[in-house]
């Protein structure tokens, strides 16, 4: 069982607040540059991060990549805007309720994936790549990220 | 009003949200503009390096083939001014391989014949090195015989030492063949690595064509020394072949096959020589 448990640590929440950001920014740039078939890590990353923050810095990071991505389709501004930001904040606002182990990792991505593409339209290789490195993705933010991330 | 206390910072990007669905589309467009010239700046940045680097890579293959071809270009034309300088009696034809076996590698059909000046036994070559001779002239084909082939027996001199062998396809059991020097004997000074040419002798082939490299010397207990040759030229590899055209060739064949009468002919004399005595 993975612990998503976010440890207060004095001094160090604001650079683990600033890391997120950036580090979202870098992989919804890279998700940009890459073709579109390329894993949905910044989903992953925002599941990740809504389970570790409080509510209020998961959904100002939900809003945040969700403004990064509704860039990209100008005209609809605003529709992954609110999307992100919604699974994020529920999901922190919620987390208290949610066990947190990899089937139930794999169902809250699927789902997401599936909202999300209820909104912008579904791309199987994608969703498929999303699932298989799920718990790669995992295991690397554990091992490099923790000092950072918050994940246990 | 405790719970919207306690939410009130994470009501705003909510709030936010909400608000960029509702503004009208002309504002959300601008907004878009101000936000992809900063926020998208990395990603143009990288993708444009990476579409650079991407025609530099296909910039490069093309100039690689590009020189690739104008050294083959100087090494024939070097090749050509040479013979030219060695001598004006000799030229070059050109001619395109149209067929050939693979699997021995002994025999090439090139789409020169008789009425481009094609004669039997004339030398073809490449920029390397020698490919072989005609064997046989049709009216517009011509079949060229390798030195991959078992009938050709090519004389070839080791340029180091200037020393004389014949060069010949020689089989090692059923299967493997290999190109060998013939004739030397156990104490030649021969190593590895020696460039062996044409001599000249056998009036078919001109003197100086590379042939190819020592590759292994092998120590023998017999009068001749087992010399495995690298030859340049590889037979499969080429397009085209050039027919080294002599002038007088015809007419040095036909003295050649006459003085080859003459010495039948003194051999054959040569046990009634030795009655006379």
């Amino acid at each position: 069982m993975i612990k998503f448990l976010p440890e207060k640590r004095k001094g160090q929440n604001i650079i683990h607040v600033v890391a997120s950001f950036l580090f979202l920014y870098i992989l919804w740039t890279i998700e940009t540059v890459l073709p579109s078939w390329f894993p949905d890590f910044s989903l992953i990353f925002i599941i990740i991060a809504a389970l570790s923050f409080p509510p209020a810095v998961a959904s100002f990071l939900g809003f945040f990549l969700g403004f990064l991505s509704d860039n990209l389709s100008p005209n609809l501004l605003g529709r992954y805007t609110t999307f992100y930001t919604l699974l994020s904040f529920l999901l922190s606002y919620f987390k208290n309720y949610i066990i947190f182990s990899y089937p139930y990792l794999f169902l809250l991505v699927s789902v997401s994936i599936f909202l999300k593409g209820l909104i912008g339209g579904f791309h199987l290789l994608k969703f498929l790549l999303t699932l298989l490195f799920l718990i790669p993705f995992i295991k690397i933010l554990r091992k490099w990220g923790k000092d950072f991330i918050l994940i246990r | 009003m405790s719970l919207l206390r306690r939410l009130n910072f994470s009501l705003i990007p909510i709030f936010l949200s909400f608000f960029f669905i509702l503004i009208p589309t002309g504002l959300k467009l601008r907004i878009a503009v101000w936000a992809q010239s900063f926020f998208f700046f990395p990603a143009k940045f990288v993708k444009r390096e990476v579409d650079y680097l991407r025609d530099l890579r296909r910039e490069r293959d093309d100039l690689e083939k590009e020189l690739i071809s104008l050294n083959r270009q100087v090494a024939l034309m070097r090749d050509s001014l040479r013979k030219d300088l060695e001598g004006e009696m000799n030229s070059l034809l050109r001619a395109e391989i149209v067929g050939r076996d693979h699997t021995l590698r002994c025999f090439l059909i090139i789409d020169k014949g008789r009425r481009d000046g094609v004669i039997e036994d004339q030398t073809a070559l490449v920029a390397e090195g020698l490919v072989g001779k005609v064997l046989k002239v049709g009216e517009s084909f011509s079949l060229i015989e390798t030195f991959y082939s078992p009938y050709l027996n090519i004389a070839g001199v080791n340029q180091r030492t200037n020393e004389v062998g014949v060069v010949r396809l020689k089989r090692r059991g059923l299967k493997e063949s290999f190109l060998a020097l013939d004739y030397f004997s156990p104490n030649a000074d021969i190593l590895v690595g020696d460039t062996i040419l044409t001599s000249g002798q056998g009036g078919i082939f001109p003197k100086g064509i590379k042939i190819g490299y020592v590759k292994n010397v092998f120590p023998t207990r017999d009068i001749f020394l087992d010399i495995i040759i690298e030859p340049v030229v590889n037979v499969l590899r080429i397009d085209g072949l050039y027919l080294l055209i002599q002038k007088d060739k015809g007419e040095r064949v036909n003295e050649r096959q006459e003085m080859e009468k003459l010495l039948k002919e003194l051999e054959l004399k040569i046990p009634e020589l030795f009655k006379m005595r």
